[in-house]
């Protein structure tokens, strides 16, 4: 006892208080590369606000769609209002990476983006559902809301939020893109072989009992999911408070947490959760959006906003693009090695997600693949996004010092 | 128990004005803030409790996934298209494991006028012990309420609860209250449950459960005194409980009473009884008779939860890590720990033990220095806390010591900080207040505190 008492004495535990920059650490003066690191969070954070902007103005043309749609529920307006909602995933789901590094997107105050973007949806609490698809639990009071006019007799945003009841359990997904998603497609009743999407009947908003009911929810989900997204693109507007903290604080600081996030996606909860979790399971309600069968413009959205990270650039919606200091410019100044291995790990991660967005049919996708073979669509995505996932975090590792986590 | 050696840290701390000021801390000790060693995860904020372990092997991170998922979803009614994940109930407490454990966090109590929450469920047994030495099913229930059911199903029971007051007083003079849940069983389907022993329960956070079951028997029994041969009022009794898969009595681990020997029979249980799904350790049909339509009702397969599904759930659960501390090493919470080990809080809250060289299910959680602030065995906590139905060797007075890591990130992670076995403390203070029996000392001497250091206690325990 006495001797390792001795021993530990002469151990000094150095713990660097945040709040102070390391970046005047007199054994690496590189002014360059200081400012190199600063620019790219500033990069950053442009394209996270221009990529947010752009998903709230998509979105504020599905809700356009739809209230056209629910006023006039013809075959064409019915489209009009997919073809919305399917454009408002592409901006959407290059903003993914801005998550798991307890940004507005998925803080401690109020997780919006489980009211955003969680899946897979509890439809059955929702509106009907084919038979046997529902758990249906007859002490659930809550069952079938857009049916249910006795304990809902009117549905608005705080009826919505209320019964989600998401924080209390995230199995209880009700509102946010995938329950608009289940309101304009329904479920995806078909086998992956007949690639044939969610065939929700327009009926279902013109003769059906229900059809009136049906088209509030889906206008009070689409007002609810603006709330939601605006609330997050907001703070990171010029002026905004986490904007200028996230600005404020010494880059390494921001650049472990940029890193974190997409590393995190990139091995974790793209390859683990979205893609892997679909093969093991070789099941169609395992994909992200089963009901429009759009999961493969998922992976490769969800992809792209790690790419656009690594190299720096981000093409809005309009055809401009926003284009600054890159990972790959800071890593370079650092450890060109690894800087030329991560840019060629992504390269072949988006050789391999546009192969899977080509293919379309995710659900088809999956057939026949397992987690052990890496040769097949899926699995050799999933393989290099991991490969990506623990290049970030060395990359992490190399520019801040800071250890990180890839896996989710 | 065993000292650590004292270390002093310097915190070096660099201005921005390239000051550099040097302040010693007496007591932080070299990497107490890694709650799971060098497996712990330094993700904090809502997610806190669902990282897995650093380091897995590739098949097996990519299966820790589908673990998660199926942890995290519904399962269905059978028959469903969704193969994977159908045949709950008939009857069940909850749709998904994540409805007890959301955010693989901590349940919500029950409220009075509600009749189920996420995460509370009732035990029932009746007096004696079953074939195996366990609590004795309640003819046509078994031996938890089931307040859900399938479609042409009937539930079986609902559960109701009051609260009375009970104030308290600190030596400060400060006051206080704590809320007493009394609880009513009405609606009975299937005969009258007025007279049964219950016992109330809510989910705990699902963290570092691989690292407790790489917990060697030696390793626990270490600091069994049943008879309280040193004469510092603590016994520390292990429960010895059925296994069904070994099919022997063995050292019991997990749930409230520690009436589970291993993680994988905590999971296939809690299938079982919870949401009522099949597994090859639990194959039966959670359908006491009377109850013909739940036994008449399709299933889900046989089992319900195939070999392969419980495997991705254990591998699932057994890799989720333990958060890192925070705020560790300020002075408040540095001065809480001297003030929770003068207490002997540690009697029970054991800091610190290393995982065995055997657990091969999940390798790399072996030879771990983990710090769970829990002996995992059994003491009388007195009557105000005792559900008065006893479990295996546990008596209706004792619980197992709660590992308190990751107590204090509840909060953030499930937006309250409901705790003991049926969430009726509302906060960690309630809780300390609501030990007695072996705790009974420990807690009073709490009480004696200045409101200074309970506030440092406090820190400290929310630092966990």
């Amino acid at each position: 006892m006495k001797s390792i008492f001795k021993t530990t004495l002469l151990l000094c535990t150095v713990i660097i208080l945040k709040g102070c920059s390391k970046d005047d650490n007199p054994t690496n003066p590189d002014n360059n590369l200081a400012e190199k690191k600063t620019a790219f969070v500033e990069n950053y954070a442009n394209i996270v606000l221009a990529s947010y902007e752009d998903s709230v103005t998509k979105l504020n043309e599905l809700k356009t769609a739809v209230d056209a749609f629910v006023a006039t529920p013809t075959a064409a307006n019915f489209q009009v209002a997919k073809d919305a909602w399917l454009a408002s995933r592409e901006p959407y789901g290059q903003t993914e990476a801005y998550r798991f590094y307890d940004g507005p997107i998925d803080g401690s105050d109020g997780e919006p983006e489980g009211y955003i973007n969680a899946w897979p949806l509890d439809e059955a609490l929702i509106d009907y559902v084919a038979s046997g698809t529902g758990g249906q639990d007859l002490s659930d009071s809550r069952q079938n809301i857009v049916g249910n006019t006795n304990q809902y007799p009117t549905l608005t945003k705080e009826v919505l939020k209320n019964i989600s009841g998401y924080n209390e359990n995230e199995s209880n997904v009700t509102i946010g893109f995938h329950a608009i998603e289940f309101l304009l497609w329904g479920q995806d009743n078909t086998a992956p072989s007949a690639k044939m999407s969610g065939q929700r009947p327009l009926t279902d908003y013109t003769t059906d009992a229900n059809a009136t009911r049906r088209g509030q929810y889906l206008k009070v989900a689409t007002e609810l999911l603006i709330d939601d997204l605006k609330s997050v693109a907001d703070q990171w507007k010029a002026d905004a408070t986490y904007r200028k903290a996230f600005l404020g604080m010494p880059a390494d600081d921001a650049i472990s947490m940029i890193l974190t996030g997409a590393a995190k996606l990139s091995k974790g909860e793209l390859a683990g959760e979205r893609m892997a979790v679909a093969v093991e399971n070789q099941s169609q309600e395992d994909e992200h959006s089963c009901f429009s069968d759009n999961t493969n413009r998922d992976v490769f959205l969800n992809a792209k906003s790690i790419n656009n990270i690594i190299n720096g650039t981000y093409t809005r919606i309009d055809g401009t693009t926003i284009s600054g200091t890159s990972l790959l410019d800071v890593l370079a100044l650092i450890n060109t090695n690894e800087s030329t291995d991560l840019a060629t790990a992504t390269s072949e991660v988006m050789t391999k997600v546009t192969a899977i967005s080509d293919a379309e049919y995710f659900d088809f996708l999956i057939i026949g693949e397992t987690l052990d073979n890496f040769n097949k669509p899926v699995m050799a995505a999933v393989l290099s996004l991991r490969k990506q996932g623990d290049l970030l975090a060395q990359s992490g590792k190399t520019i801040t010092g800071k250890t990180i986590d890839p896996s989710v | 128990m065993k000292h650590l050696p004292l270390l002093f840290g310097l915190i070096l701390i660099i201005s921005c004005s390239k000051k550099e000021t040097y302040i010693s801390i007496g007591n932080y000790e070299e990497g107490e803030e890694l709650s799971a060693g060098k497996l712990t995860t330094t993700l904090l904020g809502s997610n806190a409790f669902d990282q897995a372990v650093p380091g897995l092997p590739t098949n097996t991170d990519l299966l820790f996934f589908v673990g998660n998922s199926l942890f995290r979803q519904n399962w269905v009614s059978a028959p469903s298209s969704t193969t994977v994940r159908d045949g709950l109930g008939p009857t069940f407490n909850a749709r998904s494991c994540s409805s007890c454990h959301n955010k693989d966090g901590r349940g919500m109590p029950l409220e009075v006028g509600q009749e189920f929450s996420a995460g509370f469920l009732m035990r029932i047994s009746e007096h004696g012990k079953n074939a195996v030495g366990g609590p004795k099913n309640v003819t046509n229930y078994g031996d938890q309420i089931q307040e859900h059911a399938n479609l042409g199903v009937s539930y079986e029971a609902k559960v109701g609860v009051k609260f009375n007051t009970i104030s308290g007083t600190f030596s400060d003079g400060e006051k206080y209250e704590l809320r007493k849940p009394i609880y009513t069983i009405s609606d009975e389907q299937f005969g009258s449950l007025q007279n049964v022993l219950t016992s109330p329960r809510v989910g705990q956070q699902v963290i570092g459960l691989g690292l407790i079951d790489a917990l060697s028997k030696e390793a626990i029994l270490a600091n069994e005194d049943e008879m309280d041969t040193n004469n510092d009022g603590i016994s520390g009794k292990a429960n010895y409980v059925w296994d069904f898969s070994a099919k022997k009595t063995v050292l019991g681990k997990f749930g409230w009473k520690a009436n589970q020997p291993t993680l994988r029979q905590q999971v296939a249980a809690a299938f079982s009884g919870d949401m009522g799904l099949t597994t090859s350790i639990f194959p039966d049909k959670n359908c006491p008779s009377p109850q013909k339509d739940c036994l008449d009702a399709e299933n889900g397969g046989t089992p319900e939860v195939t070999d392969n599904s419980l495997d991705n759930i254990m591998i699932y659960s057994s890799s989720l890590s333990v958060p890192i501390r925070r705020n560790y090493n300020t002075e408040e919470v540095l001065k809480g720990k001297q003030i929770f080990r003068d207490l002997k809080c540690t009697s029970c809250h054991t800091e610190v033990f290393t995982t065995s060289n055997n657990y091969p299910f999940n390798p790399i959680l072996q030879n771990v220095t983990i710090r769970p602030f829990s002996d995992f065995l059994l003491h009388d906590m007195g009557e105000d806390l005792a559900d008065n139905r006893p479990d295996f060797l546990a008596s209706g007075k004792e619980w197992r010591t709660q590992p308190l890591w990751g107590i204090g990130m509840i909060q953030e992670v499930n937006s309250h900080t409901f705790l003991l076995h049926d969430g009726r403390a509302r906060n960690i203070q309630e809780a300390i207040l609501w030990h007695g029996g072996e705790a009974e000392n420990a807690k009073n001497n709490y009480k004696k505190l200045t409101k200074e250091d309970r506030t440092n206690v406090l820190a400290f325990i929310n630092s966990l």
